[in-house]
């Protein structure tokens, strides 16, 4: 679904399509959970999150603003359910964000598909840090532009392009050492 | 949990609530009634009370100076609404720069209206106008920052301490652009602790408004 399709239904959704919110869903969705998977290294967490995206999606509806990029946008809004995730459970003190979970699938840079076999790439992924993991997810696999990254990430577009940098360097070692 | 079970539910949790909503203006254009409640302030205090001095300084050095000063302020709340949307946010330390330069522009302000007139506080009178000021440019920025609550809480805060900071430390910089026009004292030792001084009460209430929205969040 290119980004033309996604800012027209966004703008139905706006005016109480509830049709468009099938559409929407159905466009953004696979995105948005490989992106909740990136982010906590977990499945079924990443479930719940997702679900809690599309509701925050729902509750912000109106600032999204027509004519812009959605997908940023959501991914903006599943970043922010993230954190507000993680701020719960430290003040819980539960501190069980699924680290020692076993890696699930993360999405690899298709640039990097030649490097190594899938597994051994997603553990190499995920001894990287998980800002570098993230610029290098959004750019190298969703193709979004340094400048879309820092949008979303609020962060500069030059820094991102750094950690994106970075991480694939870091990427390259750790294969490279693995060898 | 199966696909079609989760759109089914969140259809069914979104369906009641799902009225149609206009969306947000852009970021500019939302500043604008921040500028226009300044405009309103600056005014009213031109109108019931100028500086004795205001004639000496002449248009540029007194109105001039601080709709520029208010234009730097502009830029500031834009920034901060930006930070209420989703992709629109810049980075902290590009906020951080806009407000060193915002705070550059009012020393300088103060400085160009030193040059031209240097009245100060009387011996001994320096604590009594100058808490008189600190309290009169803390008490001018609180409307403006009300407004500017409502604004942000439109939004999506993904940063609230950023956008909250950046729209607490705006409104006392537009207050003290309002206050000068009042003031005669252009003293440094009276403009930046007691004039600049203030912005700590404006920041103070919205670090505190930042602090319950994150907690509510």
């Amino acid at each position: 679904m290119t980004e033309q399709q996604l800012s027209a239904l966004m703008t139905a959704y706006q005016q109480g399509d509830i049709h468009a919110f099938d559409g929407l869903y159905q466009g953004l969705r696979p995105r948005l959970q490989k992106y909740l998977l990136v982010l906590t290294r977990g499945r079924s967490h990443a479930g719940d999150l997702l679900q809690e995206t599309f509701l925050q999606i729902h509750r912000s509806r109106r600032t999204y603003l027509p004519g812009r990029p959605v997908v940023p946008w959501a991914f903006a809004i599943a970043r922010h359910v993230y954190l507000m995730d993680v701020r719960k459970r430290t003040r819980m003190r539960t501190q069980e964000i699924v680290l020692d979970d076993p890696l699930p699938e993360i999405p690899v840079p298709p640039e990097a598909e030649g490097l190594a076999e899938k597994e051994r790439l997603q553990k190499a992924l995920g001894q990287l840090p998980a800002d570098q993991i993230e610029a290098v997810t959004l750019h190298h696999v969703w193709g979004f532009t340094f400048e879309e990254i820092g949008a979303t990430l609020g962060i500069r577009g030059v820094t991102a392009k750094v950690r994106a940098f970075r991480g694939m360097k870091r990427l390259k070692e750790i294969l490279g050492a693995g060898r | 949990m199966a696909e079609q079970d989760l759109l089914t539910r969140l259809k069914s949790e979104i369906g009641p609530d799902l009225t149609p909503v206009r969306p947000l203006g852009a970021p500019g254009s939302r500043a604008l009634w921040m500028v226009a409640t300044w405009i309103v302030l600056g005014g009213g205090i031109l109108v019931v009370g100028p500086r004795p001095d205001i004639g000496a300084l002449g248009a540029w050095r007194s109105v001039g100076f601080s709709l520029v000063e208010v234009a730097v302020c502009f830029v500031l709340v834009v920034i901060g609404l930006r930070s209420s949307i989703p992709a629109m946010a810049g980075s902290r330390s590009s906020a951080l720069v806009w407000m060193a330069g915002a705070l550059a522009v009012h020393v300088l302000v103060a400085w160009g209206t030193l040059e031209r007139s240097a009245m100060a506080p009387q011996p001994g009178d320096e604590w009594r106008t100058g808490l008189a000021c600190g309290v009169g440019i803390a008490v001018l920025s609180l409307a403006p920052l009300g407004l500017g609550t409502v604004l942000l809480r439109r939004g999506l805060l993904t940063r609230p301490f950023l956008a909250f900071g950046l729209t607490g430390f705006t409104c006392g910089l537009a207050a003290e652009a309002a206050w000068r026009l009042h003031c005669e004292y252009s003293a440094w030792g009276h403009v930046l602790p007691f004039h600049l001084g203030a912005l700590v009460l404006p920041l103070l209430v919205a670090s505190a408004a930042a602090m319950l929205v994150a907690r509510r969040a």
